[in-house]
């Protein structure tokens, strides 16, 4: 069974070389990041902060019917920098480490360049696990989230041969969690939500199996 | 002249110019489209007065949600906005376009649900926007092969339409509109895929970035923002496609 198994996925990779790659489904890994990860700054004007700065590694499938496409993967963004308030003009505010990861689905058109590659343009709903902690004057809370949000996406692949192609990309998403603690010590209410809206940029490589 | 009468003493010159016969614009291509698309956050914060001095909340729709265990609050979720419209467009001399456009948008879905008033009573809170735009671009439009365009422009935009939001709780009854208009900035990349030699499915993102002066009504204050991403699909038309031959452009 398992041989079988082994051979199955050695022709899958294989028999496509056989052909011309028609540019049909690409399967790709990527590294990004987002900045001002939980958007800090919008808690109020006087908030002296330092925003979370977040790594991202993803994969992603990508079908192209030219000029239809349609683009989904899996996204996992960490944190590299904590998001840190620099005094009490957030209230009970103190730091952000906020992790999550999201599953967009997008449809958009490509348009080609040439023989070189595609620009392409897309929207769609995103679905996004937000995990992490974020951290008062007194605790430190963990994050559960699980949020259905709205992104769009935008990006250029260039070829490096037939099945090979690298791309880089612009991903914009708009999503915000209920309220997670309470910043104002005079209440005993949670006032804080997580922002997870940002832009994201990526770069990365395809593989063109059919 | 103020830059309200030029905006709209261009929107009528370009209109007049799309009436006008082929010949006339020997060196430019022009185009109609029509479009349609999301706005996935509208309306900025949509903070006000009296948000700040009756709710305690000093920014808007970013700090309006409260929850407390054991009373039921539902989340106010940014106003997601539908968006749509059409433009004329110049194409000249094969790489350069300018274009005006008329866009309505209206928040669809978000911006409603329950929090807590400074007293901790429930408050039904209710966000909404909608405005009209007439942005003026110009910009840099390249193609690629025959059927293919990619355009990059930048301009501003007449912008008006009303804001209005809706607090209410034992404690507070707070309702207000505001209506005004501003000239936000307007930055937009797009992409026309030609279906056949005149007409192109097209894709484009827009920023808008301007809001409104600071807006009374009856006691309350605030400004209506502009300020977002916009992203449609839609339809252009060229009109003196038959005199450009796309595959002469390869």
């Amino acid at each position: 069974m398992k041989h079988k198994f082994l051979s199955a996925l050695i022709l899958a990779i294989i028999l496509p070389r056989t052909l011309h790659s028609g540019e049909y489904i690409g399967l790709g890994i990527h590294a990004g990041f987002h900045n001002d990860v939980g958007n800090m700054g919008q808690q109020g004007n006087s908030v002296i902060y330092a925003g979370q700065f977040n790594g991202i590694l993803g994969v992603s499938a990508k079908i192209d019917r030219d000029p239809l496409f349609i683009r989904t993967g899996a996204d996992r963004s960490m944190v590299l920098m904590d998001g840190e308030v620099k005094d009490n003009s957030s209230g009970e505010l103190k730091k952000t480490r906020i992790s999550y990861t999201s599953i967009p689905l997008y449809a958009g058109i490509n348009f080609r360049i040439r023989e070189r590659g595609k620009f392409y343009m897309g929207m769609g709903p995103v679905y996004l696990l937000g995990n992490g902690s974020v951290h008062t004057i007194d605790e430190k809370v963990q994050i559960r989230d699980k949020i259905y949000c709205l992104g769009f996406i935008t990006g250029v692949q260039l070829r490096v041969d037939n099945y090979i192609q690298v791309y880089a990309e612009w991903e914009y998403i708009s999503a915000r969690s209920a309220p997670k603690i309470n910043t104002d010590p005079g209440q005993t209410w949670k006032d804080y939500s997580i922002d997870y809206s940002g832009h994201r940029l990526h770069l990365g490589f395809s593989y063109f199996i059919l | 002249m103020n830059i309200q009468k030029i905006i709209k003493s261009a929107f009528i010159v370009i209109l007049i110019a799309a009436a006008c016969p082929a010949p006339i614009f020997a060196f430019a291509e022009r185009s109609w489209a029509f479009q349609a698309g999301m706005i996935p956050a509208m309306g900025g914060g949509m903070s006000s007065y009296e948000q700040s001095a009756r709710i305690g909340v000093d920014n808007g729709i970013y700090g309006i949600n409260r929850s407390e265990k054991g009373k039921s609050t539902k989340n106010i979720d940014q106003p997601v906005g539908f968006t749509g419209g059409g433009e004329f467009k110049l194409v000249l001399f094969n790489y350069y376009m300018a274009r005006v456009g008329a866009n309505y948008s209206r928040s669809i879905y978000g911006g409603t649900g329950k929090s807590l008033d400074p007293a901790g009573n429930i408050m039904k809170v209710e966000y909404s926007l909608w405005y009209y735009d007439i942005p003026l671009m110009a910009g840099i439009s390249i193609p690629f092969w025959k059927d293919v365009r990619i355009t990059l422009s930048g301009g501003l935009a007449y912008a008006s339409g009303t804001y209005s939001n809706s607090f209410k709780s034992d404690a507070v009854n707070s309702k207000a509109a505001f209506s005004g208009w501003a000239l936000p900035r307007v930055i937009s990349l797009s992409g026309e895929y030609f279906i056949n030699y005149d007409i192109a499915a097209t894709t484009a993102i827009s920023y808008y970035e301007g809001s409104t002066k600071v807006i009374k009504n009856r006691a309350d204050y605030a400004v209506l923002d502009f300020t977002g991403y916009r992203f449609t699909f839609g339809v252009s038309y060229y009109m003196d496609a038959d005199k450009s031959d796309r595959k002469k452009q390869q």
